[in-house]
């Protein structure tokens, strides 16, 4: 009656896992050879024949401790699940936002703005890309294992910075000019702000999500092992 | 009957475990004997390509493991398929299939 337990204990190496970790592994790797060395018995081989046989399925034993090392150890995560799957993704698309807006300024002509019907040229093009920075969070969230809740607040998050610029300029418009101009005005100027500067670019933002809300079939970057067959 | 290369094997190891886990829960070495018989030798596992395998499907999961004890006192690590893993399953099957029918149609595999 061979001990394998004690076998395998002097053989493997330390896998650098908790202690309760390695014992199971210990144990477990034992009944495998246990049962290799009794099925050899039982068709027949002598005890050192049954014990080569067992043997032979650990051609490695550094190398098996290296497999099973790697796999058991637990990914080295910098950042948190929450950085991972919201902030940084919304932060990137905010980031978008952030350079979409002042390309905007830079590149169109001074001019343009002025233009009554600038909105209608440059109305598309901004919410066409606010659909591409909403794709952009959500799908980077998707990417790193985010939830569709959180795909798709990491997709909307430049309105953050929307909703900063229109609550200090509401703020402004009213604080200064509630004499200057007759309420009704200043409600349109304020409904006006929030239609343009929340709710169309909020829309476009939640519709650029829609595609990445769904769930994969698989989870990310699950890719197919390259096991070492004899 | 002939033995594989690693590369045409590459892969296949993890569709190998999750049939076999399809219909019960089974332990390691119980993994591998099915396996290897029932392709004729032509799959073989060592223990550093089973159970490295097991532990990263465990950890993806796609399979759950728990102690069992038998008759005679000893304990094995049974595995058996969770819902991720059946789903695995079902795209993997999915993706060799199409593997296979696209070297079939190759006329690479009727004239071996």
């Amino acid at each position: 009656m061979h001990d394998w337990r004690a076998i395998v204990a002097t053989r493997l190496r330390p896998l650098g896992l908790d202690a309760e970790t390695e014992a199971d592994i210990q144990t477990e790797l034992a009944a495998h050879l246990e049962d290799v060395f009794a099925a050899a018995r039982r068709q027949g081989c002598s005890d050192q024949e049954a014990m080569a046989r067992a043997f032979d399925r650990v051609p490695d034993w550094t190398d098996l401790t290296r497999s099973i090392a790697t796999a058991k150890r637990k990914p080295v995560k910098i950042l948190s699940v929450d950085a991972q799957t919201l902030w940084v993704p919304g932060m990137a698309s905010l980031c978008g936002a952030v350079v979409v807006g002042l390309g905007s300024i830079w590149l169109a002509p001074p001019t343009l703005w002025l233009e009554p019907r600038a909105a209608w040229t440059l109305g598309p093009l901004l919410i066409g890309a606010y659909v591409g920075l909403g794709a952009l969070g959500a799908a980077w969230s998707r990417h790193a294992g985010g939830s569709p809740a959180r795909r798709c607040l990491a997709g909307v998050f430049p309105l953050t910075l929307h909703l900063a610029i229109v609550v200090q300029a509401i703020g402004a418009v009213g604080g200064t000019d509630i004499h200057a101009h007759p309420g009704a005005i200043g409600i349109n100027l304020q409904l006006g702000m929030v239609l343009r500067f929340i709710v169309a670019p909020g829309m476009a933002l939640a519709i650029g999500t829609l595609p990445f809300l769904k769930e994969t079939s698989q989870p990310e970057g699950a890719g197919s092992p390259t096991p070492r067959f004899r | 009957m002939a033995l594989l290369n690693d590369s045409t094997k590459r892969g296949s190891a993890e569709l190998s475990i999750l049939l076999v886990l399809e219909h019960q829960p089974l332990h390691g070495y119980e993994i591998a004997r099915r396996i290897e018989r029932e392709s004729d030798g032509v799959l073989r596992f060592t223990l550093a390509s089973l159970y490295p395998l097991l532990y990263r499907m465990e950890k993806r999961g796609w399979a759950k493991a728990a102690w069992e004890t038998t008759e005679s006192g000893v304990r094995r690590r049974c595995y058996s398929l969770t819902s991720a893993g059946l789903k695995q399953l079902s795209a993997a099957r999915r993706e060799w299939s199409t593997f296979f029918r696209a070297i079939e149609r190759l006329g690479g595999l009727s004239r071996a």
